[in-house]
């Protein structure tokens, strides 16, 4: 048989499209936003608007690496909430570091749960991270209470700046670029696509698939009690507020749009850590374009919808392309 | 052997019956009639969005966009249903239904992921209720609550109707249509559905439509419950929704499971939340309870659906 | 000039492949006509094209000298084209009787409703007739491979076409069910339907067909009666070459000391292997043959460690081993190359990335991967077999399928396995790939390692291992030693009997 020509040669391929579409979209958004308020081009303000963006930063870290296996992890906002809560009623306002340990270790624990039920009780993600989530929001408010104030070194973190760059932004860059090459460049990072794109054919070439799984919603929890944490620090006093749909759905649900906007998919093909960078940077940026135009809440929701919806639509157009 | 069979198949529903006795063990309260009324008045919106999310999820998909559709329809119908009752029952309903109908078309025809097509057609919808109405309000026409909500002899026969209608046509449509056989054929395996000339486009696009316009339908009989029309309202029902499917018997990737059992799961989540009510449990007890219960039905489950695979995952 | 059906100059490329060229022919009413060619050479295609799941790149179909255009399974229906394919088309968890009545079961009511009781009447109906005796009320997953083959061929037959497309039916077949199936088709001939059989077994092609069709790398050779042409004249037609330029030579047939080094025994699975017992010596390509579906899958996966087994032991070099998934198995060096390559390769991510994928932990320094080993490695053995692609970034999807078998074969080359599982290694690879692939497994057993294979391709089973085992029903039916053996034709005809259970 012969090898005819394929025709066209591929030369760019999907993943360069990609990038070329996120840095575009980017580019777009900050003009926009330029456009409605030229203060906004000056680095110092981009800076300080992007300021509690490593909050979503953060989450949407552990949330991407979640995407990449091909699962979900619906406890991301319960679980910062959680150690935002926990961690300012053991702090009460002083210098302990013991607080900061038990928080992380919460966060590891609900980790440790979510990722036994899923990868060796074979609990669908959804409905594992479901179950936390409930059971997180039912907890909270039964045990927490609403004193507590954010250690003094945990608000110089979150609110101190180093020049004009806000420390905590440097500790959000500083992470996701740790686990971009830890993606990118390691055997574990590798079983994380492998097992997204095709978990049979990872399990058949003898991969762990158990282990890794285990451990990417372990790395969750993680990352999730690192962002509640700073959550305590940048507000000052722990986020209690219900405002319905189970706890922290509002984080959850943005930590989600970052990493989709980023072109991450369900299939752990295309996308990556780098790339939710990218997805919460539009996403805040937009966020402060409709605050600029004078859209409360309700307006911000409708745009994040639509937004998603059209990004992921080119995506898929763009998948669909060869 | 048949008793597991039996037990596999109605399972909900003796769980529901072993709840309700420990509840009227536990609170003399449970045994009242009014109880009851709440249970089922409460049960009505969840179980008309359920039966729109089954036939998602037997498809394989998922509709996170359901609370949202049924806060905007609350408040739609907040906003029309004082001028003219009529137009106040249709025009949610048209809403829902093309709501349904554009995720069901980007779903299947455009094949975006469902989870994102309506995680973001979740937040349009919602953000669109909270537009037009951002807080609690407007007026529902007491001919239209009193229509729903009558009660004769202490027992709002309608509800209740409407449940029995609910879980009948579930059934129907899942067991006695060619339509309902042919959402089961999508769900396990689309590609022999569509080469044995099932139009696969058309079923998926139609259960995210009939989802749609159940939110709807469901808001609106929860406007009545609450006099107003509520944007956030809708908030916890895409979740509960899947928690009830889940546990009612529907497998999550599709393909197997049924109405009847939906229904008993709803019941179950319902009568947890009044049971807990009535103790004096602090209410977020039931989200815990719930959680759990989630969790552990689907792992027993898990350990029962495990014999037929190879050891895989 | 009563040409029921007709297709005239049609052609289909994939990326990178040819797989139908300009081919024209013609089938009359009442004729059964086996196409066949080897895989790859277009049968599959030109059988998709024909019930509209593909669209030819040119080319037209005419039936009845009228030109049709086939846009969907639903238009092929209605021309009256009925096919049974390869690939399993059975709902798993509905019953028989709806599968059989799939996306018509609307038709079957009692006042008004969706009745079971006439759903399960007529399929048993559909079923009496055939005189295939199966429940119809069973799950379709209930069914053994022979009884999902005949459930496939009724859910097509009641619908009463015209046009009839066999696609490798006999492969799951038993002697009684191949009887059946030839007798039911003989009838359908009679009645003046038309029928396309497309067969590797080429006994069964002179026993059935009016007319051969043979197919080869897409093209059209030859179209025969069948009485005017042989087995070697219709093998010579397919292959286009000698078997010698196909097949690497087997040195084995001097070889006299037998170095047994992996023992399988007592290996059962409840319900699908019963008692397997097989050495593999050093150097050694031993295949399992017999009916598709008896067994020899299951055997290799469990040995791999990918399927629990009820019972059985691993011997290697004489000490017990246990295996119970496929990362102990690396790790005694054995590999499994399936032909579900939808289980081996992760179609999105590149050729790079999924060739390493066995082997991650020999690159590797503190849990990091070392890039330039990598890329040598991968782009050393990408060259030696021959795997042509734009670069090593490319997407595995793009690849025609002869390459995408050269990159699981190179992933699981690169793990340095000593034991090599095969299931049906050239499956649906082009001539010259496959000729590869006998010659690389070939000369893998020549540096001593032990490969144990599933086929069921009678040509490759005469001529490429040195030892065939025939799996019937889970068990083992009889061992044939190739080597040594002159007359091809008296042990073709002792491992069909095997395969079948004639005594």
């Amino acid at each position: 048989m012969t090898n005819t020509k394929t025709g066209k040669k591929v030369n760019v391929n999907k993943d360069m499209m990609q990038i070329i579409i996120l840095c575009l979209m980017l580019f777009v958004i900050i003009v926009i936003a330029g456009i409605l308020n030229p203060r906004f081009l000056t680095v110092q303000h981009l800076i300080s608007v992007l300021h509690d963006t490593a909050i979503l930063g953060i989450s949407a870290i552990g949330q991407t690496i979640v995407i990449l296996t091909g699962g979900i992890d619906l406890s991301v906002g319960a679980t910062m909430l959680v150690a935002d809560a926990v961690g300012a009623m053991l702090m009460g306002g002083q210098n302990r570091i013991v607080p900061i340990f038990i928080c992380l270790g919460l966060g590891l624990l609900i980790g440790l749960i979510n990722g036994t039920g899923i990868a060796y009780l074979r609990i669908p993600p959804f409905i594992m991270t479901l179950g936390m989530m409930a059971t997180l929001t039912g907890s909270i408010f039964i045990f927490a209470r609403t004193s507590g104030f954010a250690s003094p070194i945990l608000r110089h973190l979150s609110i101190g700046k180093i020049g004009d760059i806000p420390i905590l932004v440097l500790i959000w860059i500083f992470l996701a670029i740790i686990m971009t090459v830890i993606m990118r460049f390691t055997v574990f990072g590798r079983e994380v696509y492998a097992i997204g794109s095709n978990p049979k054919a990872s399990y058949h070439s003898g991969i762990k698939n158990k282990k890794v799984i285990f451990f990417v919603y372990l790395i969750s929890g993680l990352f999730s009690a690192i962002a509640g944490l700073f959550l305590l620090g940048y507000t000052g006093v722990p986020e209690l507020t219900y405002r319905g749909g189970g706890l922290g759905m509002d984080h959850t649900l943005s930590a989600i749009a970052a990493v989709v906007i980023g072109g991450t998919i369900f299939t752990g093909a295309r996308g990556g850590v780098e790339r939710t960078i990218f997805g919460v940077l539009v996403l805040k940026i937009l966020f402060s374009i409709l605050t600029m135009m004078g859209i409360g809440g309700a307006g911000k929701l409708l745009a994040q919808g639509l937004v998603v919806i059209v990004i992921v639509g080119i995506y898929v157009k763009l998948e669909k392309s060869r | 052997m048949k008793i597991k069979k039996i037990i596999g198949e109605w399972y909900i529903y003796i769980l529901m019956i072993i709840i309700w006795i420990i509840a009227s063990m536990i609170t003399p309260y449970f045994r009242q009639i009014s109880v009851f009324m709440t249970i089922v008045v409460f049960s009505v919106p969840l179980a008309l969005i359920a039966l729109g999310q089954n036939l998602v999820i037997l498809c394989g998909k998922f509709d996170l966009s359901v609370g949202s559709i049924l806060g905007l329809s609350t408040v739609i119908a907040s906003v029309t249903m004082n001028d003219n009752i009529f137009l106040g029952i249709f025009i949610p309903l048209l809403v829902g239904t093309i709501v349904g109908l554009i995720n069901g078309i980007a779903v299947s025809k455009f094949r975006i992921d469902s989870f994102i097509m309506t995680f973001g057609m979740m937040a349009v919808c919602q953000g669109s209720g909270l537009l037009i109405r951002d807080y609690p309000g407007g007026i529902i026409p007491m001919k239209f609550i009193n229509f729903l909500l009558k009660e004769t002899a202490n027992i709002a026969w309608t509800p209740i109707i409407i449940l029995i209608i609910a879980l009948l046509v579930g059934e129907f449509i899942l067991k006695r249509t060619n339509f309902g056989r042919n959402i089961y054929a999508v769900g396990n395996d689309e590609v022999i559905a569509y080469r044995s000339g099932i139009n696969v486009t058309f079923i998926k696009t139609a259960v995210f439509a009939i989802s749609g316009f159940m939110a709807a339908l469901a808001g609106l009989f929860l406007s009545a419950v609450m006099a107003s029309g509520d944007a956030n309202v809708g908030v916890l029902y895409p979740l509960d929704s899947i928690t009830a499917v889940v546990m009612g018997g529907t497998i999550l990737s599709g393909g197997r499971g049924d109405y009847k059992g939906t229904i008993g799961a709803v019941l179950i989540l319902t009568s947890l939340s009044r049971i807990f009510n009535l103790i004096g449990v602090n209410i977020w007890y039931t989200y815990i309870a719930k959680g759990l219960l989630l969790v552990i039905i689907v792992a027993i489950r898990m350990f029962g659906v495990n014999e037929q695979r190879e050891a895989e995952l | 000039m009563d040409k029921f059906l007709r297709v005239d100059d049609i052609s289909k490329s994939f990326p990178g492949v040819r797989a139908l060229s300009k081919v024209s022919t013609s089938f009359n009413k009442g004729e059964i006509c086996a196409l066949v060619g080897e895989n790859g050479a277009g049968k599959s295609t030109l059988v998709h094209i024909l019930m509209g799941a593909m669209k030819p790149d040119t080319g037209k179909v005419f039936i009845q000298g009228k030109e049709v255009n086939i846009t969907g399974i639903h238009k092929a229906r209605e021309y009256g084209i009925g096919a049974v394919f390869q690939d399993p088309s059975l709902i798993n968890y509905m019953s028989v009787a709806e599968n059989i009545f799939l996306g018509e079961q609307g038709k079957f009511r009692h006042n008004g409703i969706l009745s079971y009781s006439k759903i399960f009447r007529e399929a048993e109906k559909v079923l009496k007739d055939l005189n295939f005796k199966i429940d119809v009320r069973q799950y379709a997953i209930s069914l053994s491979p022979e009884e999902r083959k005949l459930v496939e061929f009724a859910k097509m037959i009641r619908c009463n076409p015209d046009i009839i497309i066999l696609d490798e039916i006999t492969a799951t077949l038993d002697y009684e069910s191949v009887d059946k199936l030839f007798e039911i088709v003989r009838n359908k001939k009679d009645e003046g339907k038309t029928i396309i059989f497309i067969s590797h077994r080429l006994k069964e092609v002179f026993s059935i067909a009016d007319t051969t069709l043979v197919l080869k790398e897409g093209k059209m050779v030859k179209k025969t009666e069948a009485k005017d042409v042989t087995e070697e004249g219709l093998v010579s037609l397919m292959m286009g070459r000698k078997l010698s330029e196909i097949f690497p030579k087997r040195i084995g047939a001097g070889r006299k000391e037998r170095e047994v080094i992996y023992s399988i025994k007592g290996l059962s699975i409840e319900g699908k292997l019963n008692n397997i017992n097989i050495d593999i010596a050093k150097g050694e390509i031993v295949a399992l043959a017999g009916l598709r579906g008896h067994g020899q899958s299951e055997l290799l996966k469990a040995v791999f460690g990918q399927m629990p087994k009820s019972s059985g032991k691993l011997f290697i070099h004489n000490k017990e081993v246990t295996i119970n998934n496929p990362v102990k198995a690396k790790t005694q060096k054995i590999a499994f190359i399936s032909n579900k390559r939808e289980d081996e390769l992760c179609f999105s991510h590149s050729i790079r990335r999924n060739i390493a994928l066995s082997s991650l932990e020999k690159r590797q320094k503190a849990g990091f991967i070392v890039q330039n080993k990598e890329k040598q490695e991968i782009s050393d053995i990408s060259s030696k077999m021959n795997i042509i692609a734009p670069s090593l970034s490319t997407e595995v999807n793009s690849l025609s399928g002869g390459n995408k078998q050269k990159v699981v074969f190179s992933k699981w080359l690169l793990a340095l396995p000593d034991f090599l599982l095969c299931d049906e290694p050239a499956e649906g690879l082009d001539m010259g790939a496959k000729s590869e692939v006998y010659h690389i497994l070939r000369k893998l057993a020549d540096e001593g390692k032990s490969i144990l294979l599933v086929l069921s391709d009678m040509i490759e089973i005469l001529n490429l291992p040195d030892r065939v085992v025939v799996l019937r029903e889970g068990k083992i039916a009889k061992e044939f030693n190739i080597i040594g053996t002159e007359d091809r034709e008296t042990l073709e005809k002792k491992i069909l009997k095997a395969s079948i259970g004639v005594n």
